[in-house]
């Protein structure tokens, strides 16, 4: 299955731009979110999104596909500021002390609204950028860290290869599952610990098997001379002009509207 | 000079015990030359291929490519390509891929970029530089690993079971182009459990309990049936063959384990005797 917030292939503006601009986007977009107060400061925060969305040519529904698990989180955000136990004078009694706030509701549909522009945020971020181009800005970004003897360049390796795999650990796990199906394996029967208990069988050999591939991977890059140094890029990301002028652009802009709005 | 394993010996720790994986063996290659090594299952031959690369320090004797011994001078002298390509690819694009060992020697990207290009063409994957590895066939991805093996320059390269994984049109790629490692001057190792792709190399060693059990000419071994069976391999399929058509009436020549002689005798004998059977 694929994730909610895979990489969407396209030749757009925005799928253009560098990724590390990007992820400096994403915060400073961040910051405009959290510092600007009030219906106005979300309606340009909710612009900018819009404006992201179509840029991007990314539909809203796949935008919002990452906003799906936590929707019993925003629902309570909701609710729990709509109640109050404080006798409010615009309050509506329900039981004893507690009462229904229309004031306290539309805040907590601010909060919410804010945290599902935020992750339309981040979704336009992982939609429009692969992952080995989101990694190589993280490595980027965190390379200065590198004089404090952080090993860097194994933590991206790591990294990459992490989400280099996941597919193909998704097909190891499901080929498993399927032998031990045809040998007469039920997963989705019994108690919750009959079900829990189904999976060792997975587990054990998806374990095992991922083992092997991490030997078979190690004596590969040991192999290619791979030591965690800095290596010659072939492609290695370079900063346009058009991206230094979104990047001040937009940090700017958010940093002064974040202050006046 | 060659690629050179001398008096090479060793065991793995398992718990208590150990079990000695190759025992006294000395073994060579030249630059330009292809040699065959096989075994059963537990014969040492992976791990042959591991101490070629200097990733096992043998317990006993030494290893060297051009004379150059350690990790580090092994790893740059000798590729190696695994059994499964999704075990050795890490890049999301064929080029990214095959730059990925060169750029850890440290090369300048134009040099990088140069050798990418040479070990592309070199291996017919040109046009699917841009490509995402995942996307592509087997015997393709396989052919993208050996890309990344040559751009690196290596004087030897060591194929361990190299086409276990895949189908007869990835497995016929994959050996054309350890035709071509051979053609470019790299001395190959072709390790394998198939007999018939012993048919073109210049030697072949047969890997049995750690021993070199067979050293020499690749016919010589395929046509001894018996030898075979006594070293824990089947006969080859071309022999199977010959002995078919030797039944069916068909006096064999010399040398029936060679396909281009089998054939020239099998179109001999249809033009004496006709396209008959018994």
């Amino acid at each position: 299955m694929m994730p909610s917030v895979a990489y969407l292939p396209g030749e757009t503006p925005l799928h253009r731009l560098d990724a590390r601009v990007k992820l400096a986007l994403l915060a400073a977009y961040t910051f405009l979110l959290f510092t600007s107060d009030g219906w106005v400061g979300l309606a340009c925060c909710l612009s900018l999104a819009l404006f992201g969305l179509v840029v991007g040519k990314v539909p809203l529904g796949h935008a919002l596909r990452g906003a799906g698990p936590i929707a019993l989180l925003l629902a309570l955000t909701v609710i729990a500021n709509a109640l109050s136990l404080a006798h409010p004078a615009d309050g509506a009694a329900i039981v004893g002390s507690l009462s229904f706030t229309p004031a306290g509701m539309l805040h907590g549909m601010y909060l919410a609204v804010r945290i599902i522009l935020l992750i339309v945020a981040a979704a336009l971020l992982s939609l429009t950028t692969t992952p080995v181009a989101l990694m190589d800005a993280f490595t980027a970004l965190l390379r200065p860290l590198g004089r404090w003897n952080v090993p860097v360049g194994d933590v991206a390796m790591m990294c990459s290869i992490a989400l280099r795999f996941i597919p193909v650990i998704a097909d190891e796990a499901d080929r498993i599952v399927t032998a031990q199906r045809a040998r007469g394996a039920r997963f989705g029967e019994g108690g919750p610990v009959a079900r829990v208990r189904a999976w060792g069988p997975v587990l054990v050999p998806l374990l095992v098997s991922l083992f092997h591939r991490a030997d078979a991977l190690a004596d590969m890059l040991d192999g290619r001379c791979f030591t965690g140094a800095l290596r010659t890029r072939l492609d290695a990301p370079r900063m346009r002009h058009v991206d230094w002028a979104v990047l001040l652009g937009g940090c700017t802009a958010s940093v002064l509207l974040g202050i006046y709005l | 000079m060659p690629l050179r394993l001398e008096h090479i010996s060793y065991a793995y720790r398992l718990g208590r015990g150990t079990f000695k994986a190759l025992d006294d063996v000395c073994f060579h290659v030249d630059p330009g030359e292809r040699v065959a090594v096989v075994g059963p299952n537990g014969s040492g031959k992976s791990t042959l291929a591991r101490m070629a690369q200097g990733l096992l320090v043998p317990d006993q004797g030494l290893v060297s490519a051009d004379g150059v011994t350690g990790t580090e001078g092994l790893c740059r002298r000798v590729g190696v390509v695994g059994q499964d390509p999704e075990d050795q690819i890490i890049s999301s694009s064929v080029q990214d891929e095959v730059a990925f060992g060169i750029g850890n020697l440290g090369v300048p990207v134009d040099e990088v970029q140069r050798r990418v290009d040479a070990a592309l063409a070199t291996m017919g994957l040109s046009d699917m530089r841009r490509r995402d590895p995942a996307m592509l066939s087997g015997g393709e991805r396989q052919r993208v690993v050996i890309a990344a093996v040559l751009a690196m320059r290596p004087s030897y390269v060591v194929l361990d079971e190299p086409t276990t994984m895949l189908d007869t049109p990835g497995r016929r790629e994959v050996l054309d182009a350890v035709t071509v490692l051979v053609r470019v001057g790299c001395g190959v190792v072709h390790i394998t459990h198939d007999l018939d792709d012993v048919v073109p190399c210049d030697r072949a060693v047969v890997l049995h309990s750690g021993h070199i059990a067979y050293e020499g000419e690749p016919h010589d071994l395929l046509g001894d049936g018996g030898r075979l069976r006594e070293l824990g391999l089947g006969p080859s399929r071309l022999l199977v063959v010959a002995n078919h058509l030797a039944a069916a009436g068909m006096t064999l020549p010399a040398d029936p384990t060679h396909p281009r002689v089998l054939a020239a005798a099998l179109a001999d004998h249809v033009r004496r005797v006709g396209p008959t059977c018994r």
